[in-house]
């Protein structure tokens, strides 16, 4: 195989260095275009997320490094210290590579859904661009479906992981589906910012915020369409409100026991959700124990978010063998390629001997040109039909030389057809190298 | 093998199965046995159905001329519960089933069978009364407005294991398939109504039953008081709940207690031993 992929990710390399080296959304079509000019680079895919960059293509070796070159160009890297963190892989390591991160498991929260949508956005933009061709196309093609094989028979997704998600989980059991709940948030912290979000994109209602600045309270509420009040106000926000997310930098409790004790006689008992993120803690572990009050705090969502992580490994093994399974049916294919040349030399051998014999005996058949036509190539199909499922059957195997050895010595196969090079073959070929003798049958 | 043993083992294997059914969706994270499940209890419910017909013409039969109705013992009784608990559940209650609810429900179908295997002794004064269309109707309806009350009671109990869990803080994952507990608590209160409509018609035409039978709207026995007790105090329950606006726990905690009383009115009154209802449980 003579795949390549050079990049680095969350594993290895610091923040510093991602972000120099991370194409925006805007560069990315730029990147796919400059890479293709890079010569001996035939086909090429870019994966860029804040966790990982990742340059793929198809190439001699040596390769590797015109796209460290390249990288650096691009970004202008000069006297940055990118390249020991870059790692390298070739071969069939590309595809258990790619296989592997499509399918969550070299993620930095394992299991993540985020980059199957990430590398299925980046597949499209690149295939638009005309950057992928046979090889690559039917790798990220194959590794998506690794993906969402390993997220629909393994739990490798399940239990939320995040704060902002795990809040969404909760809220959910306590409410059902968010239809219109209301969200209060104290303080402007950015994490009470992205849970409310996650909220809001759950079906969250009206939400009002209150900061002891009122001008944060108000850039914030512009921001998501929230009401803006003075932190004064907190208290009777509460009793109308479902949902509470705190992240004041209070060095103090400032939600108490007895406060939401009598507000709840006041709300008649209504459940009232307390997501309290901010450290030191803003609402008054008491809270907790009054009946119909839900009190999470930061530690508390850890806890979950750690449990469901170790649930999450223990499905890595599941996953694996998916993920094997699917390179297996990747190296299958890949092996069968190399019978495309053969099975179009041996189709046109049989073409010459029918053509030669047709010349010979068309006055016998004057009319009845179609139909002769029609048995011929059906013949011819037959003839060839156990030949190409035995090189098939063969692939699986990993025997296909010996068969394509015999062809080509019992057919003398050299004498007939084009002589392409399995290079060429694999780029005129996107699916299957016996198309062009379903295409010349059909 | 009688039609009617073979029919009750039917009908008992299939909520069992059910059962299995859904205690194997429980603890897998893809909701495959679900909608099998509900299968099952649907089937079992169609052979209860036929059951109760065996059960109702057998004795018809055999003793021409009378009609039976099969709540004259215990193990009849116990078995027709069993089955208006399958048809709130399948029938009023259709779009509100989940996979944590035929967890509970199941068991208590095949638990509720159980008595129907072995012989009780029949109360002869119901006998004579089956040919009078109120009193069909206000056995029928105090069945079903018992099982609303049980499918209430079941509900709140899963709503206090789950308000548990959330407070304790317990792995998201041994409660990941309940429903909210929103959710719950409009089930709890929908089958509270359900029962109080359908116990308010038993009471109404009971009392038409007895004023044609015995000249009088009441039958001063401990099950007729009950059951007006009963009814009287789901009535605030839904009064608190409804306009008065009270939540959460509390509510669901009187609910559960109430339940107390429906047990005392279909069970406990018969140990009485006085009255037309001796045996009518």
């Amino acid at each position: 195989m003579d795949l390549v992929c050079i990049g680095l990710s969350h594993k290895n390399c610091p923040v510093e260095i991602r972000e120099k080296i991370a194409f925006s959304e805007s560069a990315l079509s730029q990147a796919l275009v400059k890479m293709r000019e890079i010569d001996g680079l035939r086909e090429c895919f870019v994966l860029s997320t804040c966790n990982r960059v990742e340059l793929y293509g198809r190439g001699f070796l040596g390769i590797e490094e015109s796209l460290v070159r390249f990288l650096a160009d691009f970004h202008e890297l000069e006297g940055c210290a990118y390249r020991s963190y870059l790692y390298q892989y070739r071969g069939r390591e590309v595809a258990e590579h790619l296989f592997r991160v499509a399918s969550g498991l070299e993620s930095l929260v394992v299991g993540e859904n985020e980059i199957y949508g990430q590398i299925r956005r980046a597949f499209r933009l690149a295939n638009e661009l005309g950057s992928l061709d046979s090889i690559l196309y039917q790798l990220i093609e194959r590794a998506l479906r690794a993906g969402k094989r390993v997220r629909s028979e393994t739990k490798i997704s399940e239990g939320a992981v995040s704060v902002s998600s795990i809040a969404v989980e909760l809220a959910e059991k306590i409410f059902g589906k968010l239809t219109g709940e209301r969200v209060l948030i104290l303080g402007t912290g950015k994490m009470s910012e992205l849970t409310m979000k996650h909220l809001v994109k759950a079906g969250a209602g009206e939400i009002t915020v209150a900061s002891r600045t009122y001008e944060r309270a108000l850039e914030l509420s512009q921001k998501h369409g929230a009401k803006p009040i003075g932190f004064d106000g907190w208290l009777s926000a509460l009793r109308t409100s479902d949902i509470v997310i705190s992240s004041t930098s209070a060095p103090h409790s400032i939600v108490k026991f007895e406060d939401v004790k009598a507000m709840m006689i006041a709300r008649r008992h209504k459940p009232l959700f307390f997501i309290d993120i901010a450290v030191p803690r803003d609402v008054e572990p008491r809270v907790g124990e009054i009946d119909d009050v839900y009190l999470y705090d930061i530690d508390d969502l850890k806890t979950v978010s750690e449990e469901n992580l170790h649930l999450r490994k223990k499905e890595i093994s599941k996953c694996e063998a998916i993920v094997e399974h699917e390179l297996e049916l990747f190296d299958q294919w890949y092996e069968f390629l190399e019978a495309g040349p053969v099975i179009q030399k041996l189709t046109a051998y049989f073409d010459d001997i029918v053509k030669t014999e047709m010349t010979k005996a068309t006055s016998k058949f004057k009319g009845k040109e179609r139909e002769l036509e029609t048995l011929i190539q059906k013949i011819k199909a037959g003839l060839l039909h156990i030949p190409i499922e035995e090189l098939k059957e063969s692939a699986k195997t990993g025997s296909i030389e010996r068969y394509l050895e015999t062809l080509h010595s019992l057919f003398r196969l050299e004498e007939h057809g084009p002589t392409e090079t399995k290079n060429e073959k694999k780029t005129s070929e996107r699916d299957d190298p016996s198309a062009s003798f379903t295409k010349a049958h059909s | 093998m009688e039609l009617t043993t073979f029919l009750l083992f039917t009908v008992m294997g299939l909520y069992f199965l059910a059962f299995v059914l859904f205690v194997m969706e429980f603890v897998s994270t893809e909701r495959k046995h679900f909608r099998w499940a509900n299968r099952f209890v649907e089937v079992g419910f169609l052979a209860h159905t036929l059951l109760i017909f065996a059960q109702t013409f057998s004795v018809s039969r055999t003793v021409p001329s009378t009609f039976h109705f099969p709540v004259t013992t215990l193990g009849e009784a116990s078995g027709f519960f069993a089955w208006s608990l399958a048809f709130v559940y399948l029938i009023l209650l259709r779009r509100r089933k989940s996979e944590t609810f035929g967890l509970v429900l199941a068991p208590v179908l095949v638990l509720f069978l159980i008595p129907a295997f072995f012989p009780y002794r029949a109360n002869p004064n119901l006998q004579k009364h089956f040919h009078d269309g109120y009193f069909l109707l206000h056995i029928l309806s105090a069945f079903f407005g018992y099982a609303s009350f049980a499918l209430s009671f079941i509900a709140s109990a899963l709503y206090l294991t789950l308000d548990r869990a959330l407070k304790r803080k317990v792995p998201f994952t041994s409660y990941h398939k309940f429903p909210s507990l929103e959710g719950l608590e409009r089930f709890i209160f929908r089958t509270i109504l359900w029962g109080l409509l359908l116990l308010g018609f038993a009471i109404v035409s009971g009392a038409l039953w007895t004023k044609s039978a015995f000249n009088t709207f009441i039958l001063r026995e401990p099950k007729s008081i009950a059951s007006l007790l009963t009814w009287g105090a789901y009535l605030v329950i839904i009064y608190f709940h409804e306009l008065r606006q009270a939540k959460g726990k509390r509510i669901v905690l009187v609910s559960l207690g109430a339940f107390v009383l429906v047990l005392f009115t279909f069970l406990g009154t018969s140990m009485f031993q006085t009255g037309l209802h001796v045996g009518a449980w």
